[in-house]
């Protein structure tokens, strides 16, 4: 939590007389309004304590923070530079977090997701506000953003406090993708008052994040690492040029993929679990390249049988579980009603999961059909 | 009349309870669907996700009322009183809320999709995140007054496609707004911010626009004659293709401004800043830019025939296939 204190005043101070106040005030902007701005007119109109109090409600924690600020280095040409700057926010910072641990930090942890952010989350909000309750959605974004306030005097403060924009921006930094969220919100909301209500709300909210979820694994995949096998048979998209000569705003995608014109399979970065599969080198045999089809063919099935057995094995543990714990409470049951309410509970169980389940499906669907019309619309066809 | 009361009656099939005086009354999640609460007093009233769907309830006191997450699709809110009233995060789609008094009430994140709004008084509500899309507050002269959005935060509010003609928006914050082809035909927005808003194919006739912020706000295709930017801080904005015939831009700053194939003619620019603008295929025939700052600008394809550019600083502007005041075309050699 925040501390509330007269160092709040201290602390903004310090920021501005910093030797490199302007590069602190783009940075907190970045944290406060998830996109990078040079102008210096838009900038000016933001003061140090407005952009700080923001940063502070948008970031409860240290480690959240430091988390932001490491996506942000990401995206900025001067990283080196930037890592300073971002050093000495989180320094400064430390003091208004309950939290002492203000380690420093290290460029390349993970993201630019801040960069790759849609600019205005209208349609995505008019999706959600059109189809489900919007206070309901931030109860749920909420309590999955910030768990250590449900209960709490703060949480009702704190919704009030943001827009349903601020928490779906939240959200789409902190989760990794639609699947990760749906699991974390179906929880909650089962966890609720009027639960169908707020499983109602998560369905709505989920598949309305999913395409900009979509948008940003692809947007990771062409940042980071390398083309994915997929894309490395196809021709690289076109670069978008720089705007700014210093800083790189956050729309311009920092992509940095070698060319892999007509390069028949990947020289670099293959899926993890393929890579101890036979290796084929570029301009290899149609006999070399079945070959390493059907090797493939063979380890993804291994992969995908593997990954069942765990599941069901676990289902299987679990059923086991709640079998056993249905008979010791209905033990003074009579006989009838007994089996009726165990045979009720353990279908309910099972049918739960086939919902669930249900629900990855559906969303993997959107997730394919958005990856092919991004595939079918950016890309040409592979030659 | 006390909650359980009213629960009871309702559960026994009654639905009218107008005029009843259910002050401060506990009714969160209550599911009151299609009821006549019209002219109750239910001042301070804790309705937290009540179910209120197709309520009546017309010139009800719902002063201070929290209707956080209501349910109130197509209710009937006319000449309700909302003042300080919370409607954080409520579902108003369709709702009828003509003449209804909701100022400095919360409707944050509200839904207020095609709701009739008409004659609202709204002044100093907060709608920051709120949904207005289609909603209709307009101006109908001796039946609606214009909407009262008086020092409203509308900061991120969804207003595309509503109707906010003759609206009353001074300094209403409306910074990042998307305001895209909604009308806002004589509106008076004077001292407005409208920094970042989206106001793309917006209707901006005769709109009182002086004073206001609209920095790096985009009006690409906005219709905005006889508008009035006087004293207007519109630095980078986008008004490239807008048609603004005869609006007024004395002593407004718009450098940087794009006003690429933008329609000025007879438009007056005196003692405007437009350094750096890109005025590229910019029509300004008998334009008025008597001391106008042009320094830097791009001219190319413009046509200034019949302007009166005296007293104007055009040091270094950039001159292509540029029709000149007096006629002649002229191209930097």
């Amino acid at each position: 939590m925040v501390a509330v204190t007269s160092t709040f005043d201290a602390t903004a101070h310090q920021l501005e007389q910093a030797p490199k106040a302007a590069r602190i005030k783009k940075v907190l902007f970045c944290l406060a309004h998830n996109r990078w701005e040079n102008d210096k007119d838009q900038l000016s109109r933001h003061s140090t304590p407005e952009l700080l109090r923001q940063v502070l409600h948008l970031w409860p924690s240290l480690d959240v923070l430091r988390q932001a600020l490491a996506a942000i280095l990401q995206t900025i040409n001067k990283p080196g530079e930037y890592t300073e700057v971002a050093n000495t926010i989180l320094q400064n910072l430390a003091g208004l977090y309950a939290e002492e641990n203000s380690a420093p930090l290290e460029v390349g942890a993970s993201g630019g997701i801040c960069a790759r952010l849609p600019k205005d989350l209208f349609s995505v909000r008019q999706a959600i506000i059109s189809q489900t309750n919007p206070l309901r959605v931030k109860i749920l974004l909420l309590q999955a953003l910030q768990p250590e306030l449900v209960g709490g005097d703060h949480f009702w403060s704190t919704l009030t406090s943001l827009e349903l924009d601020d928490l779906l921006r939240r959200t789409l930094m902190t989760f990794s993708g639609a699947i990760d969220l749906e699991g974390r919100l179906i929880a909650i909301a089962q966890g609720l008052d009027e639960a169908d209500e707020y499983i109602q709300a998560e369905g709505v909210t989920v598949e309305a994040l999913a395409p900009v979820f979509a948008q940003l694994t692809s947007a990771a995949e062409n940042s980071t690492g390398g083309p994915t096998w997929v894309e490395s048979i196809l021709p690289p998209p076109e670069l978008e040029a720089e705007d700014d000569p210093e800083d790189i705003p956050p729309e311009a995608p920092i992509v940095d993929a070698p060319a892999m014109v007509g390069q028949a399979l990947p020289s670099q970065s293959p899926p993890p679990a393929l890579a101890a599969g036979p290796v084929v080198p570029p301009g290899a045999r149609i006999s070399d390249l079945l070959k390493y089809e059907l090797y493939m063919e063979g380890d993804i099935k291994q992969l995908v049988e593997t990954a069942s057995s765990h599941v069901v094995t676990y289902m299987e543990t679990t059923f086991h579980d709640l079998e056993d714990a249905l008979e010791q409470r209905l033990q003074y049951i009579d006989n009838s009603e007994h089996l009726n309410l165990k045979y009720q509970t353990l279908r309910g169980f099972v049918s739960h999961i086939q919902g669930v389940a249900g629900r990855f499906m559906d969303i993997l669907g959107r997730l394919e059909a958005a990856d092919r019309q991004r595939l079918t619309t950016s890309d040409p066809p592979a030659r | 009349m006390n909650v359980e009361a009213l629960l009871k009656r309702y559960a026994e099939g009654e639905s009218n309870f107008s005029g009843e005086t259910l002050r401060g009354a506990k009714l969160r999640q209550a599911d009151l669907i299609g009821v006549d609460l019209s002219r109750c007093d239910l001042y301070g009233a804790d309705l937290v996700f009540a179910y209120l769907s197709r309520v009546n309830l017309r010139s009800a006191n719902l002063m201070k009322a929290d209707l956080s997450g209501a349910y109130l699709t197509q209710a009937d809110l006319s000449v309700t009183e909302l003042s300080d009233a919370s409607l954080h995060g409520a579902v108003l789609y369709e709702a009828d809320l003509r003449r209804s008094k909701a100022a400095f009430a919360s409707l944050l994140d509200a839904n207020l999709i095609n709701a009739d709004m008409r004659g609202i008084d709204l002044g100093g509500a907060n709608l920051r995140g709120a949904c207005l899309r289609g909603a209709n507050l307009r101006l109908e002269p001796r039946i609606y007054e214009g909407a009262n959005l008086r020092r409203a935060d509308l900061q991120n509010a969804d207003l595309s496609e509503a109707n906010l003609s003759g609206a009353d928006l001074r300094l209403a914050n409306l910074q990042g707004a998307n305001l895209r082809s909604a009308n806002l035909r004589e509106a008076d927005l004077t001292g407005a911010n409208l920094a970042g808003a989206c106001l793309e194919k917006a209707v901006l006739v005769e709109t009182n626009l002086s004073e206001t912020q609209l920095q790096s706000a985009s009006l690409k295709g906005a219709t905005s004659e006889r508008a009035n930017y006087q004293e207007a801080d519109l630095t980078g904005v986008d008004l490239s293709s807008a048609g603004l015939t005869e609006a007024k831009f004395g002593k407004a700053t718009l450098r940087r401004a794009n006003l690429f194939q933008a329609r000025l003619n007879k438009a007056d620019l005196s003692r405007a800043s437009l350094r750096e603008a890109n005025l590229t295929g910019a029509q300004l025939i008998e334009a008025y830019m008597a001391r106008a700052d042009l320094r830097g600008a791009n001219l190319t394809d413009a046509v200034l025939a019949k302007a009166e550019v005296s007293g104007a600083n055009l040091t270094q502007v950039k001159l292509n296939n540029t029709t000149m005041p007096d006629g002649r075309v002229r191209s930097q050699d």
